[in-house]
C-alpha cells in the first residue's frame, strides 16, 4: 500500500484538552513517519492501514486528512 | 435492429462475375425471413461483381441463419472507420535554411519597452503539434540586449504565439507567430503616475494617506514578500513548509513574485515623489507568512503549497501575531476540514480570513473560500482599462451578463459561485515585485483573483483603521462578526450577478 502525506491536526476547540505528548505518541506508532510538527498539528507519511489504526487510537480530538496541494 | 455485412471469400480464390452474382442472389435468398437487403447504387450497377451485401436485421435471428450459409461466406456487424485526414505539411521536408540552430529552427525576439531593451524577462512561447493538436510551451529569457532565441523542431511544432512577462515597469505581451522568424515586441511601459491607481480610485480612494491602515495588522499567507524597498516594515512570521515552521532572517524571502505583489497591494510604502502606487492601505503592519517552497517550473516557480502548511500558517498569524485580517490569494478545488477548522479559530480569535475565490475560469468557487467561514473575494476588471494588445485585456469574458454599467465586467478567468462574498480590481493591478539588487524598485502587472482579494483586504484595513468601535473591541468572536459586517456594508453593487460579485465591491469612507 503507497504512503501519502497526511495532516493531523488538534482541533481548535479542543487544544487545551488533549495530552501535551501526543506527538511523541504518533512518533512511535509503526508505519507512520513524522515529516514535520508543530505544537498544533504535524504531517506524516503513512500508508491508508496506518492512518485508520492511528485515528482510532488518537480519538475524536484530533482531524486527519490527505495533503491537499494549493495554488 | 442492426446492419450486418454478408461477404463471400474471395482471398484465395477467383470467382467470375456471373458465379459471383448467382452466389449473391443465393445469399440474399437465404437471409430474406429474417433481414431486409439495404440497397445500394452499387448493387444495381452492371459491372457489380457482388460479393457484399449489407443487411439489416434482428441480431439474434442473423446468428440462426449464419449456420444456413456456405462455410465461404463471413457474415459479421458493419463497423464504422474514419477517415485519418493526411496533412501535407506532416510529411514534407523541412527546408534547409530552418535548420539552424538548437532543435530545428529558431525565432528570434527582441523586447523594448520606452526605448530600451527588457532585460530578464520571461518568455514563453507556445506551440501546438501538427498532428494531435496539443501543446507545448518553450520558455525564454531575455539577455541584456532584450534579446531570446527560441529553439523548436519543426516537424512536429507549429509556433502559435508568445508571451513576454517582463520582470519590471512593463506591460506583459502575448502576441502572435505568424511565420515570422524575427519578432520585435514593444511592450507598453507601466502607468506610472502613483501613488494612487484606478484600483484605489474604485475602492473610494481619491486622496493618498501614508498613515491610513494605522492600528490594523495585516498577516499575508503567500510565497513570501519582497526584499523590496517599500516593504521594508513587513515582519516575518517565519516559513511553514511541510509541516515544519523556519523562522531564518530569510525564511520570507518570496520565491515567487506573487506575494510581494500582494504585500504591495495591501500596504506599500512608496518613496515620495516617485510616482509609484502605494498600497491601499500603506499604514497597516504587514506580517508575512511564506508557505510555498519555490523551485517550481517556470510556469509556478513558487511550487505548489498544502492544505497543512495554509492551516498552520493561519492559526500562528491569528494566534500569535495578533492580526486583524489574513489574506490569503491561494485556492484548489478540494475541501479541508483543517483548514476551515483553522478559519473557524482565527474568527474565534477576532481574526478574519479573506481568500481570493480562485482562477476557475468559470468553474465552482475554489476552497478555502468556498467555506462559510471566509471572506471570498472575486474580481472585476474595467473596460478598457488597460493598454491595448496587453496580457491582462485577455481576460474580456464572451459573456454579456459579466459587463456591467458601472463600467467594470466579471473576467473570464475568475471562479463562479454564490459563496462569493464581494468583489474587488483584479485586473492589471501594478504592485511590487522582489528586487534582485539594493537599487532596483520593480513594479509588475498582475491580473487575477489573487490581485482583487488583497485590494479587499486592504479596503477593509483602510475602513477598520478609522474605526474606534472596532479597534476597542475584544480579540474574539465580535471583533472578526464586526469587522465582516463592516466589510459588507462597504459593499455597492457593481449590477453583475451575485455569483460573479457577491455583495458588490468595498467603497472606504473615510476623511
Amino acid at each position: 500500500m503507497r504512503n501519502k502525506s497526511y495532516v493531523i491536526a488538534i482541533k481548535s476547540e479542543k487544544e487545551n484538552e488533549v495530552q501535551q505528548d501526543w506527538v511523541d505518541q504518533i512518533r512511535a506508532f509503526s508505519g507512520v513517519e513524522i515529516q514535520g510538527a508543530t505544537s498544533d498539528q504535524v504531517t506524516v507519511l503513512a500508508n491508508e492501514d496506518s492512518i485508520k489504526r492511528l485515528a482510532g487510537e488518537l480519538g475524536d480530538d484530533f482531524l486527519i486528512e490527505e495533503g491537499i496541494m494549493r495554488n | 435492429m442492426a446492419r450486418f455485412l454478408i461477404a463471400q471469400r474471395v482471398a484465395d480464390k477467383k470467382p467470375e462475375p456471373a458465379e459471383s452474382r448467382t452466389t449473391l442472389n443465393k445469399l440474399r435468398v437465404a437471409v430474406a425471413k429474417v433481414a431486409d437487403v439495404v440497397e445500394t447504387e452499387d448493387e444495381t450497377r452492371e459491372e457489380d461483381t457482388g460479393e457484399t451485401l449489407i443487411l439489416e436485421g434482428d441480431p439474434v435471428d442473423i446468428e440462426a441463419k449464419r449456420k444456413e450459409l456456405p462455410a465461404d461466406t463471413f457474415i459479421e456487424t458493419e463497423k464504422l472507420r474514419h477517415p485519418g485526414p493526411f496533412h501535407p505539411l506532416v510529411a514534407s521536408p523541412p527546408l534547409q535554411e530552418e535548420l539552424t540552430s538548437g532543435l530545428g529552427a529558431t525565432i528570434e525576439l527582441n523586447a523594448s519597452s520606452a526605448g530600451a531593451p527588457v532585460r530578464a524577462a520571461q518568455v514563453m512561447m507556445i506551440s501546438v503539434a501538427f498532428r494531435g493538436g496539443f501543446s507545448n510551451t518553450t520558455f525564454g529569457v531575455t539577455d541584456e540586449k532584450g534579446r531570446v532565441l527560441l529553439t523548436y523542431n519543426p516537424n512536429v511544432w507549429v509556433p502559435l504565439g508568445v508571451a513576454v512577462l517582463p520582470r519590471s515597469r512593463a506591460w506583459p505581451v502575448f502576441t502572435q507567430i505568424l511565420g515570422q522568424r524575427k519578432l520585435d515586441i514593444v511592450l507598453p511601459p507601466l502607468f506610472r503616475d502613483g501613488p494612487l491607481g484606478w484600483w484605489h480610485r474604485v475602492l473610494g480612494l481619491n486622496s493618498y494617506s501614508e498613515n491610513l491602515g494605522e492600528g490594523i495588522r495585516v498577516g499575508v499567507v503567500d510565497t513570501g514578500v519582497g526584499p523590496h524597498p517599500y516593504l521594508s516594515h513587513v515582519r516575518s512570521a517565519g516559513a511553514f513548509l511541510n509541516g515544519n515552521r523556519l523562522q531564518t532572517p530569510d525564511s520570507t524571502n518570496d520565491v515567487a513574485e506573487h506575494g510581494t505583489h500582494v504585500a504591495g497591494t495591501i500596504g506599500a510604502r512608496p518613496a515620495s515623489g516617485s510616482k509609484d502606487f502605494a498600497g491601499i492601505a500603506p499604514g497597516v503592519e504587514l506580517v508575512a507568512a511564506r508557505v510555498y517552497p519555490g523551485g517550481g517550473p517556470p510556469t509556478m516557480e513558487s511550487g505548489p503549497t498544502t492544505n497543512g502548511d495554509i492551516a498552520q500558517a493561519i492559526l500562528t498569524l491569528a494566534r500569535d501575531e495578533e492580526c486583524d485580517i489574513i489574506n490569503l490569494s491561494s485556492a484548489g478545488p478540494m475541501r479541508s476540514r483543517v483548514e476551515a477548522d483553522r478559519i473557524t479559530a482565527a474568527l474565534n480569535r477576532g481574526t478574519l480570513v479573506i481568500c481570493s475565490v480562485g482562477n476557475g475560469n468559470g468553474l465552482p468557487i475554489m476552497y478555502p473560500a468556498a467555506e462559510p467561514v471566509a471572506v471570498g473575494v472575486s474580481a472585476v476588471g474595467p473596460t478598457g482599462g488597460v493598454p491595448f494588445g496587453v496580457m491582462d485585456m485577455f481576460s474580456y469574458p464572451p459573456q454579456p451578463d459579466r459587463f456591467s454599467f458601472a463600467g467594470f465586467y466579471a473576467p473570464n478567468f475568475i471562479s463562479v459561485g454564490i459563496e462569493t462574498k464581494c468583489t474587488g480590481p483584479g485586473v492589471g493591478i501594478i504592485s511590487t515585485a522582489p528586487a534582485q539588487g539594493a537599487a532596483e524598485v520593480p513594479y509588475v502587472s498582475m491580473s487575477g483573483t489573487s490581485m482583487s482579494a488583497p485590494a479587499v483586504t486592504g479596503a477593509l484595513a483602510a475602513i477598520l483603521s478609522r474605526d474606534s468601535t472596532y479597534k476597542s473591541l475584544p480579540r474574539n468572536r465580535e471583533r472578526s462578526s464586526y469587522a465582516w459586517r463592516v466589510l459588507l456594508r462597504s459593499a455597492r453593487t457593481l449590477g453583475l450577478n451575485q455569483q460573479y460579485q457577491g455583495y458588490g465591491m468595498p467603497v472606504v469612507q473615510v476623511s
